[in-house]
């Protein structure tokens, strides 16, 4: 910018951005700090950031906490592999059917494609979210899909159309060449998205499987819903917000259900701090698609 | 010239076969579903029992009979506006700074967009703790500063403006993001020509980034209303309605009413599709308007 | 080896274009034959259904007699070389010339012994390593050049192969692809639309426009009697020259004007079968090497405008009244701006073309035709 900013108004800007960067960081800040106290020094209340007795107790008790009274043996430790399972599964299809139905659509040419094309545009926006959640509850139950891999699929099927859309502007920048190339090389329609087009799209696939991840971690209600009969299955985002209510072992010991939000939160702290960058450009990919 | 080949047998049935995944998804969780509420709409059904046919019935009780549905639509739309009115001018000015070549620039995007990494569900939790009463954090600073704490969960007033901030602090990072996206794209010369011109920073961002940003504004500004009417998690997990249905909104009325809450509400598949529908229109009619209102802001460009 | 047939093919796109009009062609087993025509003329078109990327929507394809209309690529054993050599970028340049042999399913140390050949021939063993990326232009269409030898095909398919390269790179590829022909003895079927590439590198020239093939034969063949104006245009640089005249009929001879000065037209030339009217509109063409320096009477008196040297010879811009020509002269002889030559031109040596129509209305000189 060619404008010179008066010192004055710099030092305001900088003022105002460091309040914000403050504002943004004193929830998570005190989430970490209640998360070594004891409870007894929360209960107390009080603005101390720095607990007098940090203690990982908490965190050792989550770990190996079950979170239910029903079932004693599945602990914090399990939930957090089953959020790991589900989301990885969900990465999974999310990643092969995105990348396969975006070939087809962009490259392909059979009766019925702009029908379906249409299609997902039209009901992209509907996604699951409360509106249709109850049908699918119905379904997934009449089809005996209550579980991690039943989890998997739904998240992936009801993504919406915006991965495809992302992926399909992907594909567009790689030249039709290589696959008249890979024809008269031999390679089917299918061989030809398996050999080459699909290694060619990792860095828009990668996007995709992040924010897919991330989608998945931080599901609550689908997983909450669909994984309700089997207390071995439940996911850690949910087993954290069940501590709040379960008037057992986490009610209202917020020592406690601190360490189990910042298990929950780690993961994608730390997912954030390496791939920043890719989460920053897959969500203005996004927007600048529409 | 794009040319557009015919594929071959083999190559019509690999595509079909490739795509068969989605589709089958989008068919079976998206498309039934809808189907199913709009078929379900016109009945009455507990869950049990006998499958009555009532035509319009649901719909008459929606408009009529339905208080407390209606209350929580008011608060979600005193919510939405709430909130917008903070987080968007936020947003903007942020964007607006950090588009500049400021020392830390990065640093300060990533920090801001940090909130927005972690689920909807578990940041309800985080401020349950912080508007704690006696042990949270927020009314330890007024107590500090001399103030008298207060009962958060207790009114719906304050209920409301919990809701507003954790949503805001979630979400403004994102929105910024967008804002910063869309203020790229505008040439830094004609920024160049409106300083030579003496115009004020103020000047500049109201004359030109604002209209230039138009379009991008639109979509973003469309996206977080619909995404403000839409909030279930984070009530669900901050408020739950308290007190006393208060903080209530469209979204956790219709959760409620098909999957109970704790206590047993007589559940009614017909009620639930008819709420469904309802709230579906009024979305619908939301985003019609303001696309009418906007549609000059897309014009500019 | 194989020899390729085209019987009346036709191909229109769904969006309604046609790109290639009932075209016979046949290329002889062994031949390399050049597509010759400006863009949009429907070379590529052609290549690609010799190729199989595409059906035609009429006609039939034939290779050494059999209809391959339906046959895929592999199964046709063709290679084809591309203008953006399209090498596969995530794999390096062993993995590129090796993945048309895996598609063949050969055991690797076929593959790999292909490979090294290949490569050894094409000079690019120490970069079969590298990611396309990396490589030069030249290196990348040498690359692309194996990958089609290594499958040993029936046919080579060349789509421009030399146009994304430097002129220096141009050159030294063209003769490379001469050398690889000369010792592969596979058919070749090359696309250009620069007519200088197409007469050092044919066997044959098969010369298009608007999707048929206007004329075929070999270079000199064309070059020596253009069979319409557009080839007559086409080939040859610079230029040919063309004045618009009428025809004059004297009793049994025919003649022309040209730059000022009654030219009759030999006899023997004269194509008993064509149509020929007195008084038609009429274009001479001429080629700029075709005019002699002459020290004759009744030489045409031209003024010199712009002379521009070109190494052996020089371009000279020369004007009888208003009409403007190109004149190519031997670089020793001394013309300057504002001289005026005294040129003469063979009648034997000249074209002529209908206004209408543009086809060529004289038969071709004799060999020997004097002067």
């Amino acid at each position: 910018m060619t404008m010179r900013i008066s010192l004055g108004s710099k030092i305001a800007l900088y003022a105002f951005l460091v309040i914000m960067v403050f504002i943004t960081l004193v929830p998570l800040i005190y989430t970490v700090s209640a998360s070594f106290k004891t409870n007894y020094e929360i209960a107390a209340g009080g603005i101390n950031l720095i607990p007098e007795e940090p203690t990982f107790d908490n965190y050792k008790t989550v770990w190996g906490m079950s979170g239910t009274t029903i079932d004693s043996r599945t602990t914090y430790a399990d939930y957090t592999f089953n959020s790991l399972k589900v989301s990885l599964l969900t990465v999974l299809l999310v990643v092969t059917f995105t990348s396969m139905s975006a070939y087809c659509f962009q490259r392909g040419n059979f009766p019925g494609r702009k029908f379906l094309y249409w299609l997902f545009l039209c009901t992209m926006f509907i996604g699951a979210g409360t509106i249709t959640i109850f049908p699918v509850l119905q379904i997934t139950t009449k089809l005996k899909m209550n579980n991690q891999v039943g989890l998997a699929i739904v998240q992936f099927a009801t993504a919406g159309a915006s991965n495809l859309f992302l992926t399909m502007g992907y594909m567009k920048t790689i030249t039709r060449d290589l696959d008249d190339a890979a024809k008269i090389d031999g390679c089917s329609f299918f061989a030809t998205w398996w050999r080459i087009i699909l290694p060619l799209s990792r860095p828009i696939l990668a996007t995709i499987a992040l924010m897919s991840f991330q989608s998945s971690w931080n599901n609550y209600l689908l997983p909450n819903l669909m994984l309700a009969g089997d207390q071995t299955a439940t996911t850690l985002v949910v087993a954290v917000v069940r501590l709040q209510s379960s008037g057992g072992a986490g009610a209202s010991q917020y020592n406690l259900m601190m360490a189990g939000t910042m298990l929950a939160m780690l993961p994608m702290l730390i997912l954030f701090l390496c791939m920043n960058r890719m989460f920053v450009e897959g969500i203005t990919q996004g927007a600048v698609k529409g | 010239m794009q040319k557009v080949e015919k594929l071959g047998k083999k190559a019509t049935i690999q595509s079909y076969l490739m795509i068969a995944g989605t589709v089958i998804g989008l068919i079976v969780f998206v498309i039934i579903p809808l189907i199913w509420i709009m078929r379900w709409c016109l009945f009455s059904y507990k869950g049990y029992g006998a499958v009555r046919f009532v035509g319009l019935d649901n719909f008459v009780r929606v408009f009529a009979r339905s208080d407390k549905f209606w209350l929580s639509v008011g608060n979600t739309f005193i919510f939405a506006f709430g909130k917008l009115l903070v987080e968007i001018p936020l947003a903007l000015a942020l964007a607006y700074i950090l588009t500049r070549k400021l020392r830390g620039r990065n640093f300060f995007r990533s920090v801001f967009f940090m909130p927005s990494m972690f689920s909807v569900a578990v940041i309800g939790v985080i401020f349950t703790y912080l508007f704690n009463h006696e042990q949270g954090v927020v009314n330890a600073v007024i107590k500090a500063m001399g103030g008298e704490g207060v009962k958060w969960f207790a009114s719906g007033t304050t209920a409301m403006i919990m809701l507003m901030i954790a949503s805001i602090w979630q979400n403004f990072g994102i929105n910024m993001l967008f804002f910063m996206t869309g203020m790229q794209s505008i040439s830094p010369e004609i920024y160049e020509a409106a300083s030579i011109d003496g115009a004020s920073h103020r000047r500049q961002f109201v004359g030109i980034t604002i209209p230039l940003l138009g379009p991008v504004m639109q979509m973003v500004l469309m996206n977080a209303i619909l995404g403000s009417l839409k909030v279930t998690d984070l009530v669900l997990t901050l408020t739950n309605g308290k007190p006393s249905g208060k903080s209530e909104v469209m979204m956790t009325y219709i959760y409620k009413e098909f999957f109970g809450d704790g206590g047993s509400t007589a559940m009614n598949y017909g009620y639930g599709a008819a709420l469904t529908i309802v709230t579906a229109l009024i979305l619908s009619v939301v985003t019609l308007i303001y696309l009418k209102v906007t549609k000059k802001s897309s014009d500019i460009y | 080896m194989a020899e390729i047939t085209l019987k009346g093919a036709s191909m229109t796109y769904p969006n309604g274009t046609k790109a290639l009009t009932s075209v016979d062609l046949t290329v002889r087993d062994h031949e390399f034959l050049v597509l010759l025509g400006p863009s949009g003329c429907g070379k590529s078109t052609l290549l690609r259904l010799v190729a199989g990327l595409e059906k035609p929507t009429e006609g039939e394809v034939l290779f050494d007699g059999k209809v391959v209309n339906d046959l895929e690529p592999l199964k046709r054993n063709v290679a084809m070389v591309f203008q953006s050599f399209a090498l596969y970028p995530h794999l390096n340049v062993y993995k590129n010339m090796a993945f048309p042999l895996k598609s063949m399913k050969l055991k690797p140390e076929e593959i790999q012994r292909r490979v090294e050949e290949a490569a050894k021939i094409l000079d690019i063993e120490h970069v079969l390593n590298r990611r396309p990326r990396v490589l030069s232009g030249g290196q990348r269409q040498r690359v692309a050049l194996g990958r089609a030898m290594v499958r040993e095909p029936v046919v080579f398919l060349l789509d421009e192969p030399l146009s994304n390269l430097d002129v220096k790179m141009r050159l030294e590829l063209r003769d490379q692809i001469v050398s690889l022909h000369k010792r592969l003895g596979t058919t070749f079927l090359y696309v250009t639309h620069d007519q200088a590439e197409a007469m050092q590198l044919g066997d044959r020239l098969a010369v298009m426009d608007t999707g048929r093939i206007v004329q075929i034969g070999s270079p000199q063949e064309i070059y020596d009697h253009p069979n319409s104006l557009y080839v007559a245009d086409f080939i040859g640089a610079p230029k040919m020259n063309f004045f618009a005249a009428l025809l004059r009929a004297d009793g049994p001879n025919w003649s022309v004007r040209l730059l000022g000065r009654e030219m009759p037209l030999p006899p023997e030339r004269i194509d008993q079968d064509a149509a020929l009217a007195p008084g038609m509109r009429v274009v001479v063409g001429v080629r700029p090497e075709d005019f002699a320096l002459s020290r004759r009477e009744d030489a045409y008196a031209a003024a010199v405008g712009q002379v521009m040297p070109m190494g052996a010879t020089q371009h000279v811009e020369a004007y009888v009244g208003n009409q403007r020509f190109l004149v190519s002269l031997n670089s020793h002889t001394p013309v300057c701006e504002g001289d005026t030559l005294r040129l003469e031109v063979d009648p034997h040596t000249v074209h002529l073309f209908a206004a209408e129509g543009g086809q060529n209305l004289l038969l071709p000189p004799r060999k020997g035709g004097k002067a």
